[in-house]
């Protein structure tokens, strides 16, 4: 199986707590996604994020406003995902 | 007494063609069984003994002629050996001479004991564990083998969290490998979703044989 390099929407948040809201959120909606640390190229530093499908961005981002989670800053960049 | 024999002429082979060509024998068999395999120097032999000790087979070998020997690996089980696996197979004794080419590639396993990375909340702990999995999936170089003993065992059954990147890992060659008797004591040895079932043995030999062991 390979590994290519596929885009993605990457989630960063203000607080750990914040980036587990996400996944509850996420979860509870049925919306796509997972818990991944937060890329060196999104941010330096430890961290969750949470990485999805760049078209998701803007249902992600209403579910995330609906329940009050905070977020820090939505970027897509090209992540490896085997295929 | 064996199940099932098959034999393969491996003479004027070099290495990992006689290693590669026993471990597809050994995934044919489909159950208990032996594989003999001929060849026609002894780093074949040493290659041969590591490979099927590695995989937990008893292993005879016995010279024939001055240029040959007969290497016989005998399991009492079946073996799941992909071909990714057994196409990705290395020597770990090198042919005389290929100490010159360079450095031996490093072989990195990786050990996962807890579903938890650290402690102090296991709630956090269980999100860094699937965080680090994921990250062995965006390294360079992926390890050569991720093994799973006591409470780590239960990453690699039905209902992880990190079932997608072990299986992405495992398509990939990376062996991923969980200890039996951890499986049995937890009670999932039903529910192992991902590589195989190894043992004692196995582990220390990946252990002891790993130029970096890592240890989340």
């Amino acid at each position: 199986m390979a590994r290519v390099r596929v885009p993605s929407l990457v989630v960063t948040f203000p607080t750990t707590a914040a980036a587990m809201s996400c996944e509850e959120c996420c979860e509870r909606r049925g919306l796509g996604g997972r818990m991944i640390p937060v890329p060196g190229e999104v941010a330096a530093g430890c961290g969750l994020a949470w990485k999805t499908a760049p078209e998701a961005r803007e249902e992600l981002a209403a579910a995330l406003a609906a329940d009050g989670v905070p977020v820090d800053a939505m970027t897509v960049i090209e992540l490896l995902e085997f295929r | 007494m064996a199940d099932t024999m098959l034999t393969i002429d491996a003479r004027g082979e070099a290495c990992p063609i006689p290693v590669v060509r026993t471990l597809k024998a050994l995934g044919a068999l489909a159950g208990p069984g032996a594989v003999e395999t001929l060849v026609d120097n002894e780093i074949a032999v040493q290659n041969l003994t590591r490979m099927g000790e590695g995989k937990g087979c008893a292993v005879t070998s016995e010279r024939l002629g001055e240029k040959e020997w007969r290497v016989t690996v005998i399991t009492t089980v079946a073996l799941g050996v992909s071909d990714a696996e057994a196409e990705s197979a290395t020597c770990e004794v090198p042919a005389p001479g290929a100490a010159a080419e360079g450095p031996a590639p490093r072989r990195v396993v990786v050990a996962i004991t807890s579903e938890c990375m650290g402690t102090g909340d296991d709630v956090l702990g269980r999100k860094l564990m699937g965080s680090f999995v994921y990250s062995l999936t965006q390294l360079d170089e992926l390890p050569a083998t991720v093994l799973f003993y006591n409470g780590g065992a239960h990453l690699s059954c039905e209902g992880s969290p990190a079932l997608e990147d072990l299986r992405g890992l495992a398509a990939s060659g990376v062996e991923v490998l969980t200890c039996g008797t951890c499986l049995d004591h937890y009670g999932i040895a039903d529910t192992l979703a991902v590589g195989e079932v190894t043992n004692m043995y196995v582990i220390a030999q990946r252990l002891t044989g790993a130029s970096l062991v890592v240890r989340p």
